[in-house]
């Protein structure tokens, strides 16, 4: 079966007042909808804990979607914060591998996440390896 | 060539960047992801990553129901 690896993105922190490294895992995507592709990969941060593909709204908006007009979906994080987000279709491209799915965009999210429902379901196996810090998605 | 440093990688803290795929280069910052856009697209520019920097001074819990 096919694999395909990514390593995880070493992220600046303060801890201690000292700068240190965080390790994510982070792959690099590229989205399409509506026959339009946006024009650079996307580093989304692979979150198991995560329903649903979450996208800052201004992506989809390049593909020229309609955000509001999608179902909207309220998504609920730490500290009990909710948020809203409008699910449209797209394709997410990892390497080789096509998904079509549905992502959520928001007007109040950052982090581009990939959660299970919309993207880890569609790969027989994703693999986190701390040791390594490596992120391995079998389809 | 060289990799971009955590320290240089700190300066755009709570920041969308633009940086080359071999993470050697960022070829624009803003902390509004909208206007990244526009910049890279004035500049002609594609192909390149798109990464959001957390604060530095946080960490991450983005679970999302």
């Amino acid at each position: 079966m096919p694999v395909i690896k990514f390593d995880y993105f070493a992220y600046p922190h303060i801890k201690n007042k000292k700068l240190v490294a965080i390790y994510r895992p982070i792959i690099a995507i590229r989205v399409s909808a509506k026959h339009k592709i946006y024009p650079n990969t996307i580093e989304c941060v692979v979150d198991s804990g995560a329903d649903f593909n979450l996208l800052p709204a201004t992506i989809g908006e390049h593909l020229g979607l309609d955000i509001k007009k999608g179902e909207k979906v309220t998504h609920m994080g730490i500290g009990n914060i909710r948020i809203e987000a409008y699910k449209h279709n797209v394709s997410l491209y990892v390497g080789r591998r096509k998904v079509t799915t549905e992502a959520h965009f928001s007007y109040h999210q950052k982090i581009p996440l990939l959660g299970r429902d919309g993207f880890f379901k569609y790969f027989k196996t994703i693999t986190f390896n701390e040791k390594q810090l490596l992120l391995s998605l079998e389809y | 060539m060289k990799l971009i440093s955590l320290q240089e990688l700190a300066q755009y803290s709570d920041q969308y960047i633009a940086i080359s795929q071999d993470n050697t280069k960022v070829f624009a910052s803003n902390n509004n992801l909208e206007t990244l856009q526009k910049e890279l697209e004035k500049q002609h520019i594609e192909g390149l990553a798109i990464h959001y920097i957390p604060p530095i001074d946080t960490v991450l819990s983005p679970v999302c129901l």
